[in-house]
This record gives C-alpha cells, structure tokens and sequence, in this order.
C-alpha cells in the first residue's frame, strides 16, 4: 500500500482493509424472542421462544452486495438487526473485520456503529418529522464528533445532499416536503455521513414506484464503487435481487437454505424452496414462464419448527425412506395426509357435522373415508396395501378421538429421511452451497430431481 | 357486450392551491368476462378512478364525463340509493389492505353473511335490531345467509370452511384475508370485481395463488375484473388488455401481448427500461428522470413530455391524441407516434 493511496480522500478504504478475509461475518448466529410477557406466563412454565433467526453463518465481501430473500416472517430483517447489534444476540458470534461485536453494550458499540449504517423501508417513519433535513443528517455526524464546528458539518451535509441528488438548499426543509423517493435519499444521506464500511439495506426499495427504484438502486450502486461500500440488502423481491446482488442468501423459518452467486441461483437453483420461490415470480416476457410450483400447506410457527429439514412439511419433492415399496408420488401424498394430520389440521367435528347435514347420520367409517378423502390428495387405491391400511387405521383413530394413536399409527408408516435427520450444507458448486437431503449423495431415501416424476 | 364503457371522464377536487386533476378525460371499456389491467405508478390516478366508477368519491370532489355506462346504464345519473344497490351486488371491490377493511370484531363468516342477507333477498330481518342481535351472540349457523358464506369460503379455497367461518380477521393469514376479502366480494355474484393492488401486500408465493384465483372467478362466475396494480409482470400474467395511466391521463392501450411485445409510448418504454427482470441479468436499470408532477393545473399539453426522452417543444403545446401504434386496438397517445393507418382518433 503506497503513501499516495491515502491521499485518496473520499473512498477512505485505503488503510482501512486491515486483512483479507471478509468484513462481516457471522458464525453460528441465532436470535430467539421470549414469547412469555408476563408473571402469570412465567409461572406457567418454560417460556415458549420464537426463533427468527436460527444458526446462521455468513461472510459479507469487501465492495460486495449480498441479498437475502425469502418470504415474510422468515427472519431477514431480524437477521439485519441482530448484525447492526440492534438486538442482542442470543448465541453465536459477529465479527466486523475480524473483531467480534456480538452483544457488546451500546457504549462498546459506538465506535463500531460508524462502521455499520442501515436504511430501512418506510423512509418517513425512520426521518424525524421535527427535525430539518439538515439536523437529521448532522446528527451522526455530531454523536461521532466527526466535522471542526458546526459550520463544517453544515458544509459536509450539503455535499452529501448534493452526492445523493438533492438540492443543497432543501437544508431547511423537513421530511413530510419530499416525495418517497427523496426522504429515501435522505435515509441514505444519513447513513453515509459517517462513511461507513457496511450498509444494511432493509427493503430500500419495496415502498417506491419503479421509475424511482431504479434511481434509488443505481444510487446504491455508484456509492458503493465510490465508497467501497459493502451492502447486505433485505428484500422478498427477487427481480431486484436480479439486477443489484452479487451474491443471494435463501433463508426459510431463520435458517439459510441456499446460497449461490446470484446468476447461478437464479439460472440454477437446487433447493425445492428456492425453486418455487423463484417460479412463483410473474414475468412479463412469456417466453420465460414456467410451471409455477405451488406450496402447499401453511408455513409452521417459528416457535415450533418441523424437525429435520423445517421445509418438509410443504416439500413438493419429499424423499421417501429406503425401504418404501410404492411409487413416489403416493408417498407424497401420504406425507401430506400424515402432516395435515400431526399439524391438526384435519377437523373432525366438522366433517361430522357436514356428513350428518348431508346424509343424516355419520357413522365412524362414513367420517373415516370422509377425512381421508378430505386430507389424502390422490386415490388411496394406488398406496401398497399395508400403507393404505395405516391410512384407513389412523383416520379411524382420529375419528374415535385418539390423536395420539392416529398420530403414531402415520408417522410409523410414513418416514422420510427429511424429517428425521437436519441436512447438511452440501457444495453444488465452490461458492454454491444448500441444505437439502436429496443434493446430499449420503443421504439415506430415494432422492429424485424435482419434476422428475410430476408430469 | 359491453360491461363497463367510460369516455372521457374527469375527476377533480377544488383545493385552496387549485383545481386537482386526478383523472383528466379518461377512456376505458370492459367486455363481458375480461380481465383488464390498469396500470400506473402512484399519482397516476387509477385509484381515483376506480373510485368514480363506484361513485365513491367523496367531497370536494367532482366527476364528469361524457358516458359512464355499467351494462349500458349510465351510472353518474343514479340516485344514491340505487348507487347502494349496485355496489356490492353488481360491482364490487377488493383493496390492498385486507386487514383495514375487514371489521376485527366480527367473525369471517358473518361479515359474509351480512353482505349477503344486505343485498340478497335470503328472506332474513337486516333490521337494524336483528343486525344487531347477530352481531353479538352470532348469526343462526343454520340461516341461508351463513350457508352462503361458507360456499363462498370454501370457492376462493380456505380450508375447512365451516370452521374457519367462525374465526376472526387477525386469526387469518394475509393471504387468507385477502381470499375472505374476495369471497366477501363475490358473495353476491358482481358482473365486475375491481381488484385495487389485490397482491402488492403479500408474498410472491401467495400471490400466484391469489392471482390464479382472479382466473378461476372468471371461469366460474362469469366476471369481469379490472386489476389495478403498479406491477407490470403481474399485468402481463393476468390480463387479457392493459391500459397505461400516467398523472390522470391514459397514455397507452392494447392486448397484454402487443403492450409488452411493442411497447410504443414513451412513458411505457421507459416504464419497462426501469423494471427490474428476474429472468435476465441486466447491467443497468434505466430510471425516469424527474417525478411525476403534482396534479394541480399542469400548464403542458402531455404530462409526460418533460420526463420524456423523445420530446419537442409541440409536445408541450399539442394535445396528444390517441393513434393506432401496432396490431389492432393497439393505441397510444403521443405525437411523435405516426399512426400506422394514418388516422388521429378523436377522443374528444
């Protein structure tokens, strides 16, 4: 490194890449939220958790942008806060270059902070509407004691308006005078007024028209050659992921599925959530749509999720055990009728009430054939002969009201390797890793490539 | 047939700041069993405009047009009484926000229940005591009404109806509510379904579900919609035409296949340079100068022309009227088009 690369004002990375390895990284991360509020909740037991954010590891880049998606209430944003230290940590570990920042109190955390900025989705409600644009950007500058005097500050918060395309003299104004797309460069403005290392970008775009998404994208995009920035940029939306990601995290129920640079996921994905989420996504160009693969089945409570694989229960492409003797289709839907059954999904009562209404009286077999019929998406005539009568057994069970005995009687006969063991991260590629049994040529079961068997 | 037929309807509020011009002399026309996309980024006026139709703009507002018929019947000359009767029953609508407009205090199935015992003769009291009986210990489980809105739960694919009717909006998912708030709209069984940003609230997986739906309604019921949303991909998956609106005015129509194959105005090429494609990776996403202007006396003849790439100084002062751009009823309104066939359209 040369004396004149320091000279180099404004990018400031120069003599701040102290190593080479990543510069946020993340081992082991989890965050789980009490869901107990109070004494009486307390008395009554271990506190039920919510896990959000559940044994996560990953590495931001120097100058890279990394998006994670998935749907809502799959962690992404408390992933991003927990990074930024806004929520403690319940275990693993966070490192900014190398030193860990995990769980340090606020006061340890202030010299960091200039370090990690964040902008978030609804510009006017992260904008004090009390304060002008100029105090609101001032005010990093002022906590971090950055800037000779006042009159100095004021003349770096008029060159940043100025770099992020607003007029220097909306000084005085306040943040209720701008349309979205300008409070969203005010949020940006503020963020890299400490010229920080990292942005965390939490669905930036999400509440703005195209025309200025785009504006507000290739914005983050020019600050980031010009400051060196790395972004780790939150968002369910996976046109945007397309065009500003150069790496893409899938996370499900707070743990990462799948992640791949982002050409090769999209032109390859490997992991079933990845490749429904991805076909669920509506194209303009009709050339390029293809058969949606539906989820089926609601998405589990993050205070209880599935074990093994948490996205068994709505696999389209769950694998079989070994010794499975029919087709793999039927044993998909007998899955399906044993997780409608273990969730309690199937309602008895109701499909009583509607065979009394209908036919006059409900005798338990009639109710029995009714659930199956209800909750078992094929013909149970194509199932093998012992499994269909685990299927007749269990919902006889049901009916009688013992779910204890129909629950055990379907998990006996329907095992799949997914549910009882958690995948291990497998390589696709180099860079290209997931975490799904049928890409693990270890695995027990009978793994087969999605649509292999679906047409 | 024609089920919605606007022309040249204008929709304005006197402001102390002047006159806004939310909607400024709109043409649009629904068949029978279409569906019709309305697309505009926000300010574009195509909520406003949905509004006029249902005549559910509310002071100091003002519509106008020259025709704004609903199976032939011009709809500004109904009494309010018989604009009730309409909505709802003949036309009804579904909006972004399913929790705002679901009552959190009423179960599912009654709000169903309700909207059909209000505009179905089901032969139950909607005496103000009767609702009100019904509102606290619940309604019969065995009156005609309920029983509809368990059908209707169960058409838009909820699953287990009878039991789910019971539950309240915050027990439902988003998806759900928004499913309930179709069924609430389709419970008496409209000839047109306005779906104002139906999906823009959900998750993509939910909304293929939501958006395979709208197809399903079509084919069953027999309706027509208009899809007003922002988002262009879910324009080009769902609609049969597209018409492009940008600050009151419409600026483009045509089949969703020729808008999105040839796009020919300049306000919706550069909608589409700006969208990001999940299908392709591009280098650069080319944004739209500028804002959309505030809709208080806008002093240039196009709306778009000081945005726009193409424009002259006749585009400030000339009108743009409609010309035919490609294939048939491909129209857009620009003056640096030359129509295909020759002919401006007067629309005025």
């Amino acid at each position: 490194m040369s004396e004149t690369d320091t000279t180099d004002v404004g990018t400031g990375r120069t003599d701040r890449d102290s190593n080479d390895g990543p510069l946020l990284e993340a081992a082991g991360l989890k965050k789980y939220f009490d869901q107990s509020d109070g004494m009486i909740d307390r008395l009554l037991g271990p506190a039920s958790k919510v896990k959000a954010v559940d044994g996560v590891d990953f590495e931001l880049g120097r100058q890279e942008t990394v998006a994670v998606v998935g749907e809502s209430g799959c962690g992404k944003s408390t992933l991003g806060k927990t990074l930024l230290n806004l929520h403690d940590p319940t275990g693993g570990e966070v490192r900014l270059d190398g030193t860990e920042i995990g769980g340090l109190s606020d006061k340890e955390m202030l010299p960091y902070r200039k370090e990690i900025q964040m902008i978030f989705q609804d510009p006017l409600a992260s904008l004090n509407p009390r304060q002008t644009v100029g105090d609101i950007i001032k005010a990093p500058l002022e906590v971090h004691g950055i800037g000779e005097d006042d009159a100095d500050r004021t003349e770096r918060v008029r060159s940043l308006l100025d770099r992020v395309g607003l007029s220097p003299d909306y000084l005085e104004r306040y943040p209720h005078q701008f349309s979205g797309g300008q409070q969203q460069r005010i949020g940006i403005a503020r963020a890299l007024a400490l010229e920080p290392r990292v942005l965390i970008a939490d669905e930036p775009v999400s509440a703005l028209d195209v025309s200025v998404q785009a504006q507000i994208l290739n914005l983050l995009s020019t600050f980031q050659e010009e400051f060196g920035l790395s972004i780790l940029f939150i968002t369910h939306d996976l046109s945007v992921v397309r065009y500003i990601a150069d790496r893409v995290l899938v996370m499900y129920l707070g743990e990462i599925v799948e992640s791949a640079p982002v050409d090769e996921l999209f032109e390859s994905p490997q992991h079933p959530y990845t490749q429904s989420l991805l076909s669920s996504v509506p194209r303009i160009d009709p050339e390029e749509r293809s058969d949606r693969i539906t989820l089926r089945g609601v998405v589990p409570s993050p205070m209880d999720p599935p074990s093994g694989c948490r996205f068994h229960t709505r696999c389209p492409v769950v694998i079989p055990p070994e010794d499975w003797p029919g087709t793999e289709e039927a044993f998909r839907f007998a899955f399906r009728f044993r997780n409608q059954l273990l969730s309690g999904e199937i309602d008895v009562e109701n499909i009583e009430t509607h065979l009394e209404a209908t036919s006059g009286r409900a005798t338990t077999e009639a109710v029995a054939n009714e659930v199956i019929a209800d909750a078992y998406p094929g013909s149970p005539a194509d199932l093998p002969e012992g499994k269909r009568d685990a299927i007749e057994s269990a919902a006889t069970a049901l009916v009688e009201g013992d779910e204890e005995e129909a629950g055990s009687i379907v998990s006996e006969a329907f095992p799949s390797p997914c549910e009882r063991r958690t995948p291990t991260e497998h390589r696709h590629a180099s860079d290209h890793a997931v975490r799904c049994h049928r890409l693990d040529p270890s695995a027990p079961g009978r793994p087969q490539r999605i649509g292999a068997d679906d047409s | 047939m024609t089920m919605l037929e606007i022309r040249n309807l204008r929709t304005e509020f006197e402001t102390q700041r002047g006159t806004v011009t939310a909607v400024n002399g709109v043409d649009l026309h629904i068949d029978n069993g279409e569906i019709v996309g309305l697309v505009g980024e926000s300010g574009s006026g195509k909520s406003v405009l949905a509004q006029s139709v249902m005549r559910l703009v509310e002071d100091p507002g003002e519509v106008t047009a020259d025709e704004l018929l609903f199976k032939g019947e011009p709809l500004l000359e109904k009494s309010e009484a018989e604009m009730t009767a309409i909505r709802g029953n003949e036309i009804s609508m579904v909006f972004q926000d399913p929790m705002n407009s679901l009552n959190p205090t009423i179960t599912v199935g009654e709000q169903i229940a309700e909207t059909v015992r209000l505009h179905q003769d089901v032969g139950e009291s909607v005496s103000l005591s009767a609702e009100m009986k019904r509102k606290i210990i619940g309604a019969s489980k065995a009156s005609e009404s309920w029983r509809r809105a368990i059908e209707m739960l169960e058409s838009v694919q909820i699953p287990h109806p009878e039991s789910r009717a019971t539950d309240y909006p915050h027990e439902f998912s988003g998806g759900m509510r928004q499913r309930a708030m179709i069924a609430i709209a389709l419970s008496c069984e409209p000839d047109l379904l306005i779906a104002d940003e139906p999906t823009t609230a959900l998750d993509v997986t939910i909304q293929a579900q939501i958006l395979e739906e709208l197809h399903d309604i079509l084919e069953v019921f027999d309706t027509s919609i208009l899809l007003i949303t922002h988002d262009l991909a879910v324009v080009a998956e769902t609609c049969d035409r597209v018409n492009v609106m940008y600050a009151g005015e419409m600026v483009e129509r045509a089949t969703a296949r020729d808008l999105f194959e040839n796009p020919q105005h300049p306000y919706t090429q550069a909608l589409l340079a700006s969208t990001p494609q999940v299908e392709t990776a591009v280098d650069e996403l080319k944004p739209i100068p500028g804002t959309v202007p505030e809709p208080i006396d806008i002093p240039y003849a196009c709306h778009f022309a000081p945005r726009c790439p193409e424009a002259k100084e006749e585009c400030f002062e000339v009108d743009p009227a409609f010309r035919r751009v490609g294939s048939e009823g491909h129209e857009a309104a620009c003056i640096r088009r030359e129509p295909v066939d020759g002919e401006v359209i007067e629309n005025e």
